[in-house]
């Protein structure tokens, strides 16, 4: 069993742990609905991403959600900008 | 095969049935973004660029109503993607030049580090590669420039209802 939150991929997993750890702008949230896992979104409310169950090849879906928070990176020193 | 990893923007965002659909249809190495402009993040496996982005835009057309409205690179590259774009280094002469092991040192610093991966600018990498290193490297692909001309044109040319006779134009031209 995978407890909720957790994607049942290890490699997605770890990378959607370090990026919540590192931008506390983004958040993961999962929402099943047949191939989609869930989502993940940033404050911004820019282009959320969709989060795969089985990606073709888990490494690469990893790469794109590191990708995906890259755009979003500046997010986090706006957030903290208006939250101080 | 090399795996290519490039960008399609979308019309309009699938619906959660049409995104199990395009799955289905062999779209589960591609991430949907979603939102005002959405589009697919693609790593596909093929010979070349261009028949990785028509294996993509077929897959899409599977969907009534929804195409791609352009083609475009991802700014954001690990440096496994770097070399692939750059076509004259491997992904170890990058992570040399990136730690300073090779080279004068001054590679640009990673976007984001997440997992012990980092994520580059691949506009900052090429930048640096050019005028430090003394690469050989296009501003554009042109293998994007011409898919993304290919999709603009067939766009436009659906729009204007005159499919059959761009197409004819293509093959004559």
């Amino acid at each position: 069993m995978v407890g909720r939150g957790r994607h049942q991929n290890n490699e997605i997993n770890a990378v959607l742990k370090a990026i919540r750890k590192i931008n506390s702008a983004i958040s993961v949230e999962e929402d099943h609905n047949g191939h989609r896992w869930g989502w993940i979104t940033c404050a911004c409310k820019d282009k959320p991403m969709v989060i795969t169950c089985t990606p073709r090849n888990p490494g690469n879906h990893a790469k794109q959600i590191r990708q995906w928070a890259t755009r979003h990176h500046e997010c986090m020193s706006d957030e903290q900008e208006e939250t101080s | 095969m090399t795996i290519w990893d490039f960008r399609v923007m979308l019309n309009r965002e699938p619906d959660a049935d049409e995104y199990n659909q395009l799955v289905e249809a062999g779209m589960d190495d591609c991430a949907l973004v979603g939102g005002s402009q959405p589009y697919f993040m693609c790593d596909r496996e093929s010979d070349s660029l261009l028949e990785a982005v028509i294996s993509v835009l077929v897959q899409i057309r599977q969907v009534k109503g929804l195409w791609v409205v352009s083609v475009a690179h991802d700014d954001a590259v690990t440096l496994g993607d770097a070399a692939r774009r750059h076509g004259g280094r491997t992904q170890a002469s990058l992570r040399q030049l990136s730690t300073g092991q090779r080279g004068p040192g001054g590679f640009p610093e990673p976007l984001i580090e997440a997992d012990n991966v980092s994520v580059y600018s691949w506009a900052e990498i090429s930048e640096w590669l050019r005028t430090t290193m003394g690469d050989d490297i296009p501003h554009g692909n042109r293998d994007i420039a011409l898919a993304d001309a290919a999709v603009k044109l067939a766009c436009r040319a659906r729009a204007m209802h005159q499919e059959p006779l761009v197409r004819r134009l293509l093959e004559v031209a």
